[in-house]
């Protein structure tokens, strides 16, 4: 571990932060503003190329807040080591999956 | 209970009166917490309702479970409330707000704001 690591998680978590609050509250105004909800307009909306970037830059962005936030607090309350990595790995795998799992939906949007 | 050193700690809850600063803290790590948990949740109705006419029927009637509407009050709150601090957060590192008396203020404001905005969003959702 260089001395770096620290500075590095404190950067990502601002920059995921500031990304995650712009794409939830754009997100939410297009689908709140945007007229009747159904099946087509929505996945029409996942199926654009622009909300294909930028959904996709959105599930990395909350993975790794989510994951740094949550080691941060890992760390903070949980000492003997044997409770700490099990539990660090299962939160790892949980956020893993859940991006894998996203990704795959968002590639596979099929427009109604 | 004591320190290595012998220096005595008090840690009762029921007696430590956390300053304001000290509850938005403490809330935005709790609904982080809780914000992180429920992104499997998320992910699988996201995933679902992108699969076609059926996936986003099944979907909607997932989401429409009535006694899931606490729950989305509670994330609702819980997403407002982060965003609210995290921005207050963003300011004090560039030196905005940092000292006792403004770091103070901006709490008392942004803890009662979060639960009032969460409603009224709720509202404006639900009507």
């Amino acid at each position: 571990m260089s001395g770096y690591s620290g500075m590095w998680a404190w950067l990502i978590q601002r920059f995921s932060g500031i990304y995650i609050g712009l794409y939830v509250v754009a997100v939410a105004l297009i689908v709140a503003f945007g007229g009747e909800l159904d099946a087509a307009r929505w996945q029409g909306l996942f199926a654009s190329p622009l909300m294909q970037a930028a959904a996709s830059v959105f599930i990395v962005a909350l993975l790794f807040h989510a994951w740094i936030g949550l080691r941060d607090v890992v760390l903070d309350y949980i000492h003997p080591i044997a409770i700490k990595i099990p539990v660090l790995l299962v939160i790892l795998a949980m956020l893993l999956a859940s991006g894998f799992w996203f990704l795959r939906a968002l590639i596979q949007v099929d427009p109604t | 209970m004591r320190a290595p050193d012998g220096r005595p700690i008090y840690l009762d809850l029921r007696h430590i009166r956390l300053p304001v600063t000290g509850v938005i803290s403490i809330m935005h790590r709790i609904f982080g917490v809780l914000l992180s948990f429920s992104i499997p949740g998320f992910v699988y109705v996201f995933g679902l309702s992108l699969q076609g006419e059926a996936g986003f029927a099944r979907a909607a009637e997932l989401l429409g479970q009535g006694w899931l509407i606490p729950l989305y009050l509670l994330l609702l709150w819980g997403f407002v409330h982060h965003l609210l601090a995290g921005i207050r957060y963003l300011l004090m590192d560039i030196e905005i707000g940092v000292a006792k008396a403004p770091a103070t203020q901006s709490a008392r404001i942004i803890v009662p704001l979060a639960a009032v905005l969460s409603l009224l969003i709720a509202l404006g959702v639900w009507s």
